[in-house]
């Protein structure tokens, strides 16, 4: 453990004791380090733990004067760009790189009477949603309401040939190498007054098997009867084969007819819907697709309507 | 700003018509930047133009996804590809490969305000969309039915907000009709023209139709486009002159054509294959060296390092005689002159090569070239 003492603007000190390989230390370490340099400084909100846990100490990283550690501690810091660190060496030996994820944004990505019919499709089926609550170790992890078996539905489909027409595109954009699709994986979920999913990530890695395109298509209901329900995309801190979430993040908003889409690793957190009439009418409804890899390639599976074949990487977009 | 887009192979087929549309896009006085999507593996090397943007996107033929070889789809395909990656804000005239502007089209599109040119042929009949029943199929993957396309087809003016909607849906739509119809009838190849006023149905973008264009059986041009895919016929209907058998750049002869449409485009072509062959072309154009490129001459060669640039370009000795006679004043032909004179080689020789170099320095952001006047 590193024992730690932040000085901050007006003299106010905090100690706080934390690991060698917190996130939280290498932030700190990247806020001072972005000063003074061609490059924006970092800016963020920050909340560290105090007393294991039982306080925080919260502040904005503009009033960080100082860090001290005991013992030293000689961090190596490095633009996302200079990062490859070597696959045989310890991850402590390993320089820790910040990662922002990135994203696409799609406006518009259903026609206007295709959009309409899939908050039609939602509203005729309140009865079949579910509660779609993740049990964690303190509290809920998620709570939503999910129907169940809509991905054998007309209206998945339309949205699934929709995006499987994008797919050369996403992968590009987002830096992927195109990937032979096994399933793509689909679910429809409503989130009314309080509803939230806490920081998670959709995929282990980048595996075949693994979920590699996480995208989500809002819609509801105009003027947007709720307020929250941003989707906050968290930057990581990668040393070697670590992914850590940092506290920094993107925070998009819904807007009824975007599809998001990001990577299925990318760490993400839906903030908490407040949705003051409590009608499910009123609720933001989301279809999230998961695209599936795999490693044995089928040239004849189809999928969206059944005539796109997915199942392998065509011979034109091999790299 | 309106930006005038075609979409190509990197096939030697369509290096000439690419290169006939751009001299005809300058000789119009057509307002704006010429570009052109280039449909081509990522090891294809992408051709070079004097004035157009050269843009390579993925290639569609056949297509990725499905089981089809149909050179429609690299149009919606290259366009949405585009759309994604650079974010445009302008008018887009879209152009189809084997036509020729004779007069600019400088009406720039307001979004939620495009204009095609009149689809006179729409394959109208009983079926959804007021189309022919062979696209009764359509039914089960469109939402609602009873919407009526513009009956519009290219040229289009359409500003890119209203494209960047709608290109997915036409790219898809194009894959569903072919889906549907026979590959032997005549409307499977027209599937991504009806893919494109069933999406701009579909996504509420409204088309004035107008006649924009003239095709070579017209017996009248009349129109600023003028579209030569159909073989040309003389006044006993026998064809003088078809596209998909021209060999570059032999001279056509103009007065054997039918008067119309199709004889005003072998007037064009006669005339620019003649002023190729001269040479005269080359004095239209003025190179001027670009700002902040520098040079290092070595022994063997000239190095030029262009600001923005990966790598630093290396020129030879005759491309190095070259670029040291681009000093803004010169022209193509000019240079072609001094270096004949000097060097003792004969002039079409020179000319190529001039051309040629100046063209890639062009297409490297060394050199800029002066529009050529009529």
């Amino acid at each position: 453990m590193i024992s730690v003492r932040l000085q901050l603007e007006g003299g106010q000190e905090i100690s706080l004791r934390l690991a060698e390989n917190a996130p939280e230390l290498m932030t700190l370490f990247q806020i001072l380090g972005s000063r003074g340099g061609d490059v924006e400084p970092m800016e963020q909100f920050l909340q560290l733990p105090l007393e294991g846990g039982e306080a925080a100490a919260s502040f904005h990283s503009r009033q960080l004067v100082s860090v001290i550690t005991e013992p030293p501690v000689i961090v190596r810091l490095e633009t996302p760009q200079a990062a490859h660190p070597a696959a045989d060496r310890p991850a402590e030996a390993q320089p820790a790189v910040v990662h922002t994820p990135r994203y696409l944004v799609i406006e518009d990505f259903l026609s206007v009477d295709e959009h309409e019919d899939m908050l039609a499709y939602a509203l005729q089926h309140e009865e079949e949603f579910e509660s779609g609550t993740v049990e964690g170790k303190a509290s809920p992890h998620r709570q939503n309401q999910v129907i169940m078996g809509f991905a054998e539905t007309a209206h998945s489909r339309l949205l699934q040939n929709r995006l499987l027409t994008w797919l050369p595109h996403l992968t590009r954009e987002l830096d992927l190498a195109p990937f032979p699709l096994r399933h793509v994986e689909s679910q429809l979920t409503a989130s009314n007054d309080g509803h939230y999913y806490r920081l998670h990530s959709d995929a282990g890695g980048d595996q075949a098997g693994a979920r590699m395109l996480t995208c989500v298509y809002y819609f509801f209901r105009q003027p947007r009867p709720f307020s929250g329900g941003a989707l906050r995309l968290y930057d990581v801190l990668e040393q070697g084969e670590r992914r850590m979430p940092m506290t920094s993040y993107r925070e998009l908003e819904p807007v009824s007819n975007r599809l998001l889409v990001f990577r299925s690793h990318v760490h993400h957190e839906l903030m908490r819907i407040r949705c003051p009439s409590r009608q499910f009418a009123d609720s933001r409804f989301a279809v999230t697709n998961w695209l599936i890899s795999t490693d044995q390639p089928d040239p004849q599976a189809g999928f969206g309507w059944g005539q796109l074949r997915c199942g392998a990487v065509p011979a034109q977009f091999e790299v | 700003m309106i930006i005038t887009v075609f979409v190509s192979t990197h096939s030697a087929g369509d290096q000439w018509r690419a290169e006939l549309l751009e001299q005809a896009w300058l000789e119009s006085g057509q307002p704006g930047e010429l570009l052109r999507l280039v449909a081509a593996p990522a090891n294809a090397a992408l051709p070079m133009h004097g004035t157009a943007r050269v843009v390579r996107t993925l290639p569609y033929d056949p297509h990725p996804y499905l089981p089809d070889r149909f050179s429609g789809y690299k149009l919606p395909a290259a366009l949405l590809e585009w759309l994604v990656r650079e974010s445009v804000d302008a008018s887009l005239l879209l152009l189809d490969l084997e036509s020729v502007l004779l007069q600019p089209l400088d009406d720039e599109a307001e979004p939620g305000g495009a204009v095609g040119h009149r689809w006179s042929d729409w394959p109208e009949g009983e079926g959804p969309f007021g189309l022919a029943e062979d696209f009764t199929g359509l039914q089960a993957w469109c939402v609602n039915r009873t919407l009526e396309p513009p009956r519009v087809t290219f040229p289009v003016m359409i500003h890119s907000t209203d494209l960047r909607k709608m290109a997915a849906r036409w790219l898809e739509l194009t894959g569903l009709i072919r889906n549907l119809i026979s590959p032997d009838s005549e409307l499977a190849n027209q599937a991504h023209q009806v893919a494109y006023a069933v999406a701009a149905a579909e996504y509420r973008i409204p088309h004035r139709a107008k006649k924009l264009a003239a095709a070579s059986t017209d017996r009248r041009a009349g129109a600023p486009v003028l579209d030569y895919g159909q073989p040309i016929v003389s006044a006993r209907k026998e064809t003088v002159w078809d596209a998909a058998t021209y060999r570059p750049w032999t001279r056509p002869d103009a007065t054997a054509a039918r008067a119309g449409a199709g004889r005003d485009f072998l007037s064009f072509l006669e005339d620019y294959v003649t002023r190729r062959e001269s040479g005269a072309l080359l004095a239209t154009r003025r190179p001027r060296r670009c700002h902040g490129v520098r040079e290092a001459r070595l022994p063997d060669r000239m190095v030029l390092e262009v600001p923005g640039a990966e790598e630093l370009l290396q020129l030879n000795a005759s491309a190095g005689a070259i670029w040291n006679l681009c000093d803004n004043q010169r022209t193509l032909a000019d240079i072609a002159d001094v270096l004949q004179e000097q060097f003792e080689v004969p002039g079409d020789v020179v000319c190529d090569d001039v051309e040629r170099t100046v063209i890639e320095l062009h297409s490297q952001g060394a050199l800029e070239l002066d529009k050529a006047s009529p």
